[in-house]
């Protein structure tokens, strides 16, 4: 029987090969750890492959996944997004280039929403980017700011891929999803730095008729702040009674699912039938995150029989790199990987070989998670193969794939620079987490 | 023949027929969490009395939505998949090659699906209960279980054989 190192790279090399192939991920994960079960325990192991799955399933700190996504669903379901956009629209109105700051923050909010990063690049370079376009924006930086704002996503509370990473990793999910928030507003502030350099030292890439639309009356934007207001519902429910201690991050879920449905009823979209149809929305996204954490679950347990996990941490460590050469080097591979496969079959392969690694160099759990989290997001939008890519692309048929991989390069490159600033500067991630 | 395939249709659509109303099962068991939690919450900080059952009862209830819902996401080739690679290919060699991955998923399945049938039965004949404060018979559980990827790999045999695989290539996320 194959022992250690051979054995981790044998089941790695096997998971990736069944998924490139178009297999489900769940079925890969499935077939690998029956095959795992039946060559080391034998039938005697098949109890504890069923008991994984009941385990996994029935993890409290994972409930919190579908209550995200129904807060999500519910808002998108009762016009929120429409009553944000049109006041965001309003209150950033005499900006030169204002459609960029709508692009990164649609993308934002709506990737954050629907916790799918592809299918918001794909939709807004549907509906957004011909119509920039049309206005006279530049393509390249108006499909940048789309790809940037919705791979940063993860970060953002509510983040699905945060309670994964979280329950994988065993590390404070209220924690993590607080770390979240200045990150995000910092490389979103990054992006629109960008933005608006390259609009100043070129005006041509913002139209000038965008610059000649007149500032909001004040009446105008006491409305549009107004309408936003229910907004604040969703928020304070989730991360207002997480920061005060009033509920875990899963009850927080919950009652910003709450928040959600008062939030519809004040716009008046409130129905039975919004519910049952984003109750079903939820079950079918859930479910399909849920089954590929339930079926990897023994993944991690036979890598630590066969004494890969231990070989693989034993090899790190031996290495003697320095921290930061650690740091780039167990950042570099899911970077890598994050190209050719999804984002959660890739955490679930990779978190459990790096988290006795982690504790070994004595890295900041909460710190390094979150720039896993922004790593891995930017995988996705890097050329040749980042898959967020090729959704922009599907959206925008009469556009080339070498534009998309031109408009993607310098905001790569902002992640990146944010990525060395969150590491040099750790009290970035840390500051609000130590609130808690 | 014809008679063959006049069941074969019916099969299927009495399949489809438990695979929605339970499917609507593992929905409405997302609601009873919210539901649950809404009053767990409001107990513990408006009247000082926090239930005992609330956080067992919502992680069987993720466990009963994953495991209703799952044969229903499996027929409308809900689950995610990278296809890539069988999209880069000439359309006939990709749709042989998803055609192969539903083949392998229901063998996969139904290997499990009967992995599972037997530790039910064990657990139903041991009575053995859950380990949480509120003790359930474990073997409940393991029945969903067991009907989730069971009926799951029956739909993946369905889509293998499928005139157009195409339709329920699975979706990437």
């Amino acid at each position: 029987m194959l022992e250690g190192i051979p054995a981790a790279l044998l089941g790695v090399s096997l998971l990736l090969g069944l998924m490139a192939l178009g297999l489900p991920v769940f079925i890969a994960f499935l077939l690998v750890n029956l095959a795992g079960v039946a060559l080391i325990l034998g039938p005697a192991g098949y109890g504890m492959f069923i008991n994984s799955i009941y385990d996994t399933a029935t993890t409290g700190s994972l409930v919190t996944i579908p209550m995200f996504i129904l807060m999500g669903e519910i808002l998108f379901r009762s016009n929120a997004v429409e009553v944000l956009f049109r006041s965001i629209d309003t209150l950033v109105a005499r900006v030169r280039g204002r459609q960029y700051v709508l692009a990164v923050v649609l993308a934002t909010v709506f990737s954050t929403l629907s916790g799918a990063a592809m299918g918001v690049a794909a939709m807004l370079s549907r509906s957004l980017l011909p119509t920039m376009i049309a206005r006279g924006y530049d393509p390249k930086l108006s499909i940048g700011n789309i790809l940037a704002g919705a791979s940063l996503a993860p970060l953002i509370p509510p983040s699905v891929l945060v309670i994964i990473v979280g329950t994988l990793a065993g590390v404070s999910i209220a924690g993590l999803l607080v770390a979240g928030i200045l990150p995000g507003l910092m490389m979103a502030a990054l992006f629109l730095i960008y933005t608006f350099v390259r609009v100043w030292r070129n005006p041509k890439l913002a139209p000038v008729d965008d610059d000649a639309r007149r500032s909001p009356s004040l009446r105008e934007a006491a409305r549009a702040l107004f309408m936003i207001l229910p907004f604040s519902i969703v928020i304070v429910m989730v991360m207002g009674l997480i920061l005060m201690g009033v509920a875990t991050p899963t009850e927080a879920g919950a009652m910003g699912v709450i928040g959600a449905l008062a939030t519809a009823a004040i716009y008046r979209k409130l129905s039975v039938r919004m519910i049952v149809q984003s109750l079903q929305g939820t079950a079918a996204i859930s479910g399909m995150i849920l089954i590929i954490m339930a079926t990897s679950r023994l993944f991690s347990q036979l890598l630590a029989f066969t004494g890969g996990a231990t070989a693989l941490t034993n090899m790190a460590t031996s290495l003697d790199l320095s921290p930061w050469l650690m740091l780039l080097v167990l950042m570099a591979l899911p970077f890598i990987l994050c190209m050719f496969i999804d984002q959660i079959a890739l955490m679930l392969i990779v978190v459990p070989i790096y988290v006795p690694i982690v504790a070994v160099l004595g890295f900041d759990p909460l710190w390094f998670w979150l720039l896993f989290l922004i790593n891995i997001t930017v995988g996705g939008m890097t050329p040749p193969f980042g898959y967020t890519l090729f959704a922009v692309k599907s959206g925008w048929p009469e556009g080339r794939l070498s534009t998309v991989f031109a408009a993607s390069w310098p905001f790569v490159g902002l992640f990146v620079l944010g990525m060395v600033i969150l590491a040099i500067f750790p009290g970035i991630v840390l500051f609000l987490p130590g609130f808690l | 023949m014809a008679g063959i395939s006049q069941i074969f249709r019916w099969l299927f659509a009495v399949q489809d027929a438990i695979s929605r109303v339970l499917g609507w099962g593992g929905a409405a068991a997302l609601g009873l969490i919210v539901v649950i939690f809404a009053y767990e919450v409001s107990m513990r900080y408006a009247f000082a009395a926090p239930t005992i059952w609330a956080n067992d009862f919502v992680s069987f209830l993720l466990l009963v939505s994953v495991f209703l819902y799952l044969p229903w996401l499996t027929r409308e080739g809900g689950n995610i998949a990278v296809t890539i690679v069988p999209d880069m290919l000439p359309r006939r060699v990709g749709q042989a090659l998803l055609r192969t991955g539903f083949f392998v998923g229901a063998l996969a399945c139904l290997w499990a699906a009967q992995i599972s049938v037997v530790e039910t039965e064990r657990l139903f004949l041991r009575n053995t209960m859950t380990l949480t404060t509120v003790r359930l018979p474990k073997w409940m559980f393991l029945a969903l279980i067991t009907y989730g990827l069971g009926n799951s790999g029956l739909y993946f045999l369905r889509l293998a054989l499928k005139p157009d695989a195409q339709k329920a290539e699975g979706s990437h996320a």
